[in-house]
């Protein structure tokens, strides 16, 4: 199996784990703590790094990339139903996250459009990718990683030439010391989209870079979301930016330069509309390796097709309305989440951490497929 | 019975096709009549029997008129026969033994002079401008390098106009073409490999390298690829580069075309290789990445400084080539809110009257300005630019005074047209023609999102192809800051102590090191 450079790892993370959060997180965090936000973001910090120590060390003290280490250390058995498990939960993020995006397209920029086109034609590229190959996305990836994080920060950018208040950071006494501890649970936990490392970690060229890579998506992550937020605690103020659906959607919208730099969201739609691609395909990556690792086949490539039915109907069936969407995201998702990006990757990590020997098959008669 | 029909057969073939797989029969009255029938029917053959020495020898040379050059042929290879016969005798006065010997290193005085023993080979070369020289009884031939034609002298680049720096181009003619390389590169470890490839044209290819830089995996598998080619004719290099290809089915060039002699100079000492075909003023050069396109020769003849801005315009302006007739359509058929009022309210204003969707005007303007510019090419050129200008000027204020276009789609063409003419690669340009049709066709679709679900597609397969093996979008991806910038910018010479990478290479550095030897 082909190598993959330090920076592809950095790419991958990054677009993994920006894109929704970018949207999703500030709003969710302006809820609970208000003109606090920004604290929980930063405080994300340490607790991202553990998340991405627990990765690492799992790789680290694996022999397989995942999904076949979940037969080195689970068993053949488990491990196996296991893979079946997670073919189907990816399968249901992926769905569900180009349902989110359809939806929020739909509402914002072309209210005209059927949500099956947009699904059809986000399935098209994903799918386009998958088939070219693991090389192929990853280069892809690349370059979204640079076109995404100039044009964020370009916008973020201009988005300091509105007027900022910078008395709105400063009620920190309010602080409500349960709600930080959830805002920075649900803020680290979004860095376990993270989860793809366990799969590219062991193809990496080297380890050290496999680390600076891990450390780097996560500043890019906790420095984009925390200049976001701030953004729009400075601008509106918390208790107002928290009434608006999404707040670094209507902070893009905001923008004027000169009068004749406005109403840029389409831009930022733009960007979206590529991360939302590569969290897509990964997510979509992982789900196909997964059931070829189960069923032990040869390629994933040609799953992508069939596969790709399945996210189409399962998009546009698991919701009727963007309210059930939002119903979905705030009940169901975080479950499949938690299960399949964190909590099995945390048992899994207790398993090595306390019983290096207890490995339930030794590792060198697990077949790796090869996942180019 | 049997061997005896065959060995008839054999002898009194008049099958040209049987004939000319045969060795020379030393017979010369034989060979002649051989020659005959393979050649028959090429009436610029020049076939001259004569004798000389004394007792005199039988002797027939034959050429291809107007590939020759006559006076070489007639001081260097047949006065000699006639005047020098007596260095074919001993001091005792009997003859010498190997009389083709004797011719060979005594009497022809011309450098470029070899033996061939079958009819094939004869053909061969005198169809490549060589005169061939049988003598009776002698079951070899002579081969006199006498090749001499009419060409086109070395004139300015058509294709590839510089302001500053050399202004050669190459010729028709491969051996011109590699003396100019030569002349450039005066180094021992500039190869010139020859092959001969094409199964009726037996046309002259050469791969060009410099061994120590060029990575030797890259050229055996050059090699293997050349080899594995069997194909009636060789014309141009176009017609190797579909063999040689990594990828077929795509718009995207996978090797850079030049004719500038010191561009493929600067390509062999970054480690590539180039093909030239005789017969074509073209070089191909291989590997190579889809930024590279971008550079222009003149880059490397500028300050760093103009050059790097020019460089940096020259990738917004493929950007513009690409997008903006995309962008144009999308704004304002589906994001008029990002549009001044005032800028919006003049393009209204503008395109009241016009019966078509913007989309279709777009469209049909950038088919029409495609078909001017193809037929600006085509046309002879005492005409081309006339037709050119009328095209533009008298179709387009016509169009836009009977309401069928409207003014900013006007401007909106001719800025993009502008745009894709900066490109400094032919190839390039032509990805740029087709892709922005692409790009029109989804945004009439879906606006903004149609434009980034095609720019995602083109990226995926730019993604998974590569030239030789060597990524096609590298070193955007896989990301390599040290070559980016030396694409994004061009670095000062000072700064420039190493080759951009390619697997394989053994010798990177370019400066500053005893290591580069070559």
């Amino acid at each position: 199996m082909q190598r993959i450079s330090s920076f592809q790892i950095w790419a991958t993370l990054t677009v993994m784990t920006i894109p929704i959060a970018f949207l999703e997180v500030p709003k969710r965090q302006l809820e609970t703590l208000s003109n606090n936000a920004w604290i929980a973001v930063v405080l994300s910090l340490p607790f991202g790094f553990l998340i991405y120590a627990m990765y690492l060390f799992i790789i680290r003290r694996s022999q397989t990339p995942f999904p076949a280490m979940l037969e080195e250390h689970f068993g053949s058995v488990v491990g196996r139903f296991l893979q079946v498990f997670y073919f189907l939960s990816e399968l249901l993020i992926a769905a569900f996250g180009i349902r989110l995006f359809v939806e929020f397209v739909e509402t914002n920029v072309l209210p005209g459009t059927p949500i099956s086109v947009h699904i059809t034609v986000l399935l098209l590229v994903c799918f386009s990718a998958l088939k070219s190959g693991r090389q192929t996305f990853l280069r892809t990836f690349e370059i979204v990683a640079i076109a995404g994080l100039f044009i964020t920060v370009s916008i973020l950018l201009m988005a300091l030439s509105r007027p900022l208040n910078v008395e709105n950071l400063l009620p920190i006494n309010n602080l409500n010391l349960k709600d930080l501890a959830l805002a920075t649970a649900s803020t680290s936990i979004i860095v376990s989209r993270g989860f793809i490392i366990l799969v590219l970690g062991k193809l990496a060229s080297d380890w050290t870079g496999l680390r600076k890579a891990a450390v780097a998506a996560l500043f890019t992550y906790v420095v984009l979301i925390a200049w976001a937020l701030l953004l729009s605690i400075l601008i509106f103020s918390g208790p107002a930016a928290k009434t608006l659906s999404f707040p670094t959607f209507t902070i893009v919208r905001i923008i004027n330069i000169g009068g004749f730099i406005q109403n840029i969201d389409i831009v930022f739609i733009g960007v979206w509309t590529m991360g939302m691609f590569a969290t897509t395909t990964g997510t979509w990556f992982i789900s196909l390796i997964s059931l070829q690792q189960a069923l032990r086949l040869e390629s994933y490539r040609f799953m992508a097709a069939p596969t790709a039915l399945i996210i189409g109907v399962l998009s546009l069936t698991m919701a009727d309305n963007i309210l059930e969407v939002h119903i979905l995201s705030e009940v169901l998702i975080p479950i499949f989440y938690s299960i399949a990006l964190f909590l099995i990757p945390f048992i899994m990590f207790v398993r090595i951490l306390f019983k290096p020997q207890a490995r339930s098959q030794p590792a060198q008669s697990i077949p790796v497929q090869n996942m180019d | 019975m049997r061997y005896l029909s065959s060995k008839g057969k054999s002898e009194g073939s008049s099958d040209p096709h049987e004939l000319i797989n045969q060795p020379i029969t030393g017979n010369l009255n034989t060979d002649q009549n051989n020659l005959e029938v393979i050649l028959q029917n090429c009436s610029d053959l020049v076939l001259k029997r004569f004798q000389f020495g004394n007792p005199p020898f039988e002797g027939l040379l034959l050429y291809f008129d107007g590939l020759v050059d006559r006076q070489e042929v007639e001081f260097n290879l047949l006065k000699p026969l006639m005047l020098e016969m007596d260095m074919l005798r001993n001091q005792d006065g009997t003859l010498q033994e190997d009389v083709l010997e004797s011719v060979r290193y005594r009497i022809v005085t011309m450098a470029e002079i070899k033996t061939v023993t079958d009819y094939n080979s004869i053909c061969h070369h005198i169809s490549s401008g060589d005169a061939v020289f049988l003598i009776d009884g002698i079951k070899e031939a002579l081969v006199a390098g006498t090749r001499s034609w009419e060409g086109r002298g070395v004139e300015r680049p058509e294709n590839e106009v510089v302001v500053y720096g050399p202004k050669e181009s190459f010729t028709e003619t491969v051996r011109f073409n590699t003396a100019m390389i030569r002349r450039r590169i005066k180094s021992a470890n500039l190869k010139i490999e020859g092959y001969i490839m094409g199964r009726v044209t037996k046309t002259d290819v050469v791969l060009c390298y410099i061994s120590g830089i060029a990575p030797p995996n890259l050229i055996n598998e050059i090699r293997s690829r050349l080899a594995s080619i069997d194909t009636d004719a060789v014309l141009d290099p176009e017609y190797l580069q579909e063999f040689i290809a990594d990828t077929q089915n795509t718009i995207f060039a996978q090797v850079e075309h030049t004719e500038k002699p010191d561009r493929v100079c600067g390509h062999l000492l970054e480690g590539r290789a180039a093909i030239i075909v005789d017969g074509s003023p073209t070089a191909m050069i291989l590997p190579v990445s889809f930024p590279q396109f971008w550079i222009a020769a003149e880059d490397y003849y500028t300050p760093f400084i103009p050059a790097s801005l020019y460089r940096i315009g020259r990738f917004t302006a493929f950007l513009l080539a690409l997008l903006l007739p995309s962008l144009y359509v999308a704004i304002t058929s589906y994001h008029q809110e990002m549009l001044p009022t005032a800028l919006y309210l003049t393009i209204a204003a503008a395109r009241q009257g016009v019966p078509f969707p913007i989309f279709v005007e777009a469209f049909l303007m950038e088919a029409t300005f495609e078909l001017l510019r193809e037929a600006g090419l085509r046309l002879p050129r005492a005409v081309g630019p006339a037709v050119s200008i009328v095209g533009a000027l008298i179709i387009g204020d016509a169009a836009v005074r009977a309401g069928l276009v409207s003014t900013p789609m006007v401007v909106i063409v001719a800025f993009t047209g502008i745009a894709s003419f900066v490109a400094p690669n032919y190839n390039a340009a032509l990805i740029i023609r087709i892709a922005r049709f692409g790009f029109l066709a989804a945004t009439a679709a879906l606006g903004f999102l149609g434009i980034m679900v095609v720019l995602i597609l083109m990226l995926v397969r730019m993604a998974s192809l590569s030239s030789l093996g060597m990524p096609y979008l590298s070193p955007i991806a896989p990301f390599n800051w040290t070559q980016l910038s030396d694409i994004i910018l061009r670095r000062p010479w000072k700064m420039a102590n190493q080759r951009p990478y390619m697997e394989g290479m053994e010798n990177q550095v370019r400066q500053k090191s005893g290591e580069g030897n070559a």
